[in-house]
């Protein structure tokens, strides 16, 4: 099946709009839709739905409050007073006969802006024989038989949340969607009318001998029994894979989160406390012996300009030659005292030269004490002119050695700081994880024991129902008039078994395809093959990948990875689907890295050849680099811009050239 | 796809038995066709089948 | 007339606060609070005479040269002349009138709740000062 186009007629925010898909020959089979974030990519692919199946899948709650139609439309056919919506579209299934499905619904506006609607109808034009041939009668089942409804699982893709294919919920959807599309569900159908028929043939005929009529009770009996354990079997099953599950969430919480070295930790912890302790006391030293020093030089700080003062007073007197005195006074009470004066002349008291001398004496006296005064003061000056200076130094000097044995400290406090939560914390969470492992675990073997009990009497159920059913056989044999009972019996039987082996060969061959095509796909594209072994798939459609050290790796994968097992996933199921339908992918490329991103881009071509894939890409994945990698494999390029108004939005799709 | 999986038609012709084999495929046809039903009238079908293949009046 | 044996203050009591706050001058010497009210009084020019009967603060024989220095170049230039040097009592005088005054502003600067900041306070006017 492939679409040729997609025409819009007032749908949503695609008030005229038509879309031709690019055709799978020659290699160019991808079609690119880009557009920015909310512009409604996604309602195309509602648009197709709608058109298909008369409902949207994926529609946001702000959606849901408008209508289906356009308002603008709407607004700008007040005076008709309606609507159409139209969506048609244009497909070529596998032998290149054309199908054209139109669905068309009217809407209705009153003056009061009340909206009302149709029903919308369904017109299918089918190309049979070379005619356009209308289907007019059971026509949604003729579409679902060619586009089964829930083709979500196997044509559209969310690249947002291919994630859902890896959980319990996404698996059973692909599981129910593989059994319908297989067909898986209509031998189910086959079996289940086949054995109804087969026990309503014995119940019915009331012709039966007593002997064939208890045989017949204690089958249905021991059939009845065999049920009710295999519904308490599917229970415990299902029991199990969720601790299974649980179990394996656990182990990988467990991994992220070793357990700490106890003994390790607590000596470190000793350790940084003794660190600790003796950073305290260096940084009070260190404060203290500031302290010391500060009180010191604080007063001579404060006086030092009285300081520069005496060092002026002495520094003139020095000029002056006041100081040292030149004559000292014990020479001159030496003169006279010795009545001899330095010339040589005789010092008497007699003339004034001894009072002069004298009034020297007390003039020099002074000068020599003051003197004297100034020049013990001398040193202490310099000293303290000195150590004023040396202030700001060392001022900063201990600001720094503070802020570098704080930050220390600092560094330090959370260190142990860590250490203390790592100690009291996990210890208790670890203990708690072991302790949920093992209860799982415990759990999990009682499981396990009852089921395989459970398989054992289902086992044993079956083989007495078998010899029963012989018994029976043999019983009605015995009677010609049993002979037609006995064959349809027979037939029901064999067609029964027959049934039921095709539909266990078909289940396996299934699974088994999907899986190998998934795992060839996924060794393909992965960039780091060898770091996996294998890819397994299980009866309920669970994936698992598993690690070259044979460990479940799949809650490990990086956001890249996942992204290669779902497309490889998807590949796979769109292949074994047998129904060769195009792919829709909505931002395959959104939550990668670039680098991741380019690789991916390179190898989609790869994996998708031979489909008709459309990708619904936002601006900020389709990079120009990507757009390189995919060039080639485009065949269709468009650009989806939206246009707000005050009545509604339009959106237009333009091609690129 | 107007038609079963082939996959199932191939293991129908595995069936020896022609009878067998065409009762099995007139039967899958025909839950093929219902397919959307929730209820079908398989009782009759069935039953019209299977007098076909044994022969049955 | 008897020599000048000791230093004297208005107030014991202030001394004593001063000692008994935990911080900066705790449990310090009476010379060395004196020198440092004597300081901070002078760099702000404030005097203050004695109103109250003098009480004995320390013996002139616990201060260091250094502190001995510091009051004469107190004296010298509020003197403007150090001839005031000759007059021992009247140098001890001038030192005790500017610690009278000082004393009061050691008080508030101590008596501040963080004693850590009080250095980081000073030393940067410190630094402004000594320019």
């Amino acid at each position: 099946m492939i679409f040729e186009y997609i025409s819009l007629k007032n749908y949503r925010q695609y008030k005229e709009a038509k879309l031709e898909f690019a055709l799978p020959n020659k290699g160019k089979n991808f079609t690119i839709l880009q557009a920015p974030n909310g512009v409604g990519k996604s309602n195309l692919f509602n648009a197709i739905n709608w058109c298909l199946y008369g409902k949207e899948l994926f529609i946001t709650k702000e959606e849901k409050r408008l209508p289906l139609v356009n308002t603008i439309s709407l607004k700008e056919n007040r005076k008709s007073e309606k609507c159409e919506v139209e969506i048609e579209l244009k497909m070529r299934d596998e032998e290149n006969k054309l199908m054209l499905i139109t669905r068309k619904q009217m809407f209705y506006i009153d003056r009061e802006g009340n909206i009302t609607r149709d029903s919308s109808n369904l017109t299918i034009v089918r190309e049979i024989n070379h005619n356009m041939v209308n289907i007019t009668s059971e026509q949604q089942e003729f579409i679902n038989r060619n586009i089964p409804e829930n083709i979500k699982e196997y044509f559209f893709f969310d690249g947002e949340r291919l994630d859902d294919y890896f959980k319990k919920e996404g698996a059973e959807s692909i599981k129910k969607a593989v059994y319908r599309i297989s067909h898986i569900e209509i031998l189910d159908r086959v079996i289940n009318h086949l054995d109804y028929k087969h026990k309503e043939i014995l119940r019915q005929n009331k012709d039966l001998t007593p002997a064939a009529e208890s045989i017949r009770l204690e089958i249905q009996a021991a059939e009845e029994g065999v049920v009710a354990i295999k519904k308490d079997l599917d229970e415990k099953k299902t029991s199990l894979s969720e601790a299974r599950l649980n179990i394996r969430e656990i182990q990988e919480k467990r991994k992220k989160n070793p357990v700490p070295n106890t003994k390790e930790l607590k000596e470190k912890r000793e350790e940084l406390d003794k660190s600790l302790e003796e950073y305290e006391k260096k940084i009070e030293e260190h404060k203290s012996e500031f302290s010391n020093y500060f009180k010191e030089i604080a007063p001579k700080i404060l006086l030092h300009e009285s300081f520069i003062n005496v060092k002026k007073i002495i520094e003139d007197k020095k000029k002056k030659k006041e100081m040292p005195p030149g004559i000292t006074k014990e020479y001159i009470d030496h003169l006279l005292k010795s009545g001899e004066c330095i010339c040589g002349r005789e010092i008497c008291s007699k003339d004034k030269s001894k009072d002069k001398i004298s009034d020297l004496l007390n003039i020099y006296a002074n000068l020599s004490d003051i003197g004297n005064y100034l020049v013990e003061m001398q040193g202490d000056t310099e000293s303290i002119l000195r150590q004023v200076k040396e202030f700001e130094k060392r001022y900063k000097d201990y600001e720094k050695r503070l802020k570098d044995l704080q930050m220390e400290f600092s560094t330090k406090s959370q260190e142990l700081k860590k250490i203390k939560d790592k100690l009291s914390g996990t210890d208790e969470s670890f203990a708690i994880l072991e302790e949920q492992q093992q209860d799982l675990e415990t759990a999990r073997d009682d499981m396990l024991l009852s089921i395989g009990k459970l398989e054992g009497n289902i086992k044993s159920g079956e083989d007495f129902i078998k010899i029963r059913n012989k018994d029976l056989n043999d019983e009605l044999s015995k009677e010609k008039r049993f002979a037609v009972l006995k064959s349809k019996l027979d037939f029901y039987s064999k067609a029964l078994e027959k049934a039921t082996n095709i539909k266990e060969a078909i289940m396996k061959e299934t699974k088994m395809e999907i899986e190998d095509k998934t795992k060839k796909q996924f060794f393909n594209l992965i960039w780091n093959p060898t770091s996996f072994r294998d890819i397994k798939i299980d009866d309920d459609y669970n994936l698992s990948v598993i690690h070259k050290s044979g460990l479940e790796s799949i809650g490990s994968l990086s956001a890249g990875q996942r992204q290669v097992l779902a497309l490889s996933f998807i590949a796979a199921l769109n292949s074994v689907s047998g129904f060769k339908l195009p792919i829709i992918i909505d931002t395959p490329l959104g939550r990668i890295s670039k680098e991741t991103r380019l690789n991916i881009a390179s190898k989609l071509p790869e994996f998708l050849e031979d489909k008709q894939v459309t990708l619904l890409v936002t601006d900020e994945e389709y990079t120009d680099e990507v757009r390189k990698k995919l060039g080639k494999n485009v065949g269709k390029e468009y650009e989806i811009s939206l246009k707000e108004h005050d009545d509604g939005a339009i959106a237009t799709i333009k091609e690129k050239k | 796809m107007d038609e079963i999986n082939p996959k199932i038609l191939d293991k129908l012709k595995e069936i020896k038995e022609n009878d067998m084999s065409g009762f099995l495929k007139d039967i899958i046809h025909f839950e093929f066709q219902n397919i959307d039903q929730d209820r079908t009238l398989f009782g009759e079908e069935y039953d019209k089948l299977i007098k076909k293949y044994l022969g049955i009046k | 007339m008897s020599k000048r044996d000791r230093i004297f203050c208005e107030s014991l009591k202030d001394y004593q606060m001063i000692k008994d706050e935990p911080g900066l001058f705790y449990k310090e010497e009476n010379a060395s609070i004196f020198i440092m009210a004597m300081a901070l009084a002078f760099q702000k020019g404030l005097k203050s005479p004695f109103k109250k009967a003098k009480e004995g603060l320390a013996r002139l024989t616990y201060l260091s040269e250094e502190q001995i220095s510091m009051i004469k170049s107190v004296a010298i230039m509020d003197a403007q002349d150090p001839q005031v040097l000759l007059d021992e009592d009247k140098v001890y005088l001038i030192a005790e009138e500017y610690a009278n005054a000082g004393i009061k502003l050691l008080k508030s600067l101590i008596l501040t709740p963080d004693p850590g900041s009080v250095i980081k306070k000073l030393a940067t006017e410190f630094i402004e000062l000594i320019g």
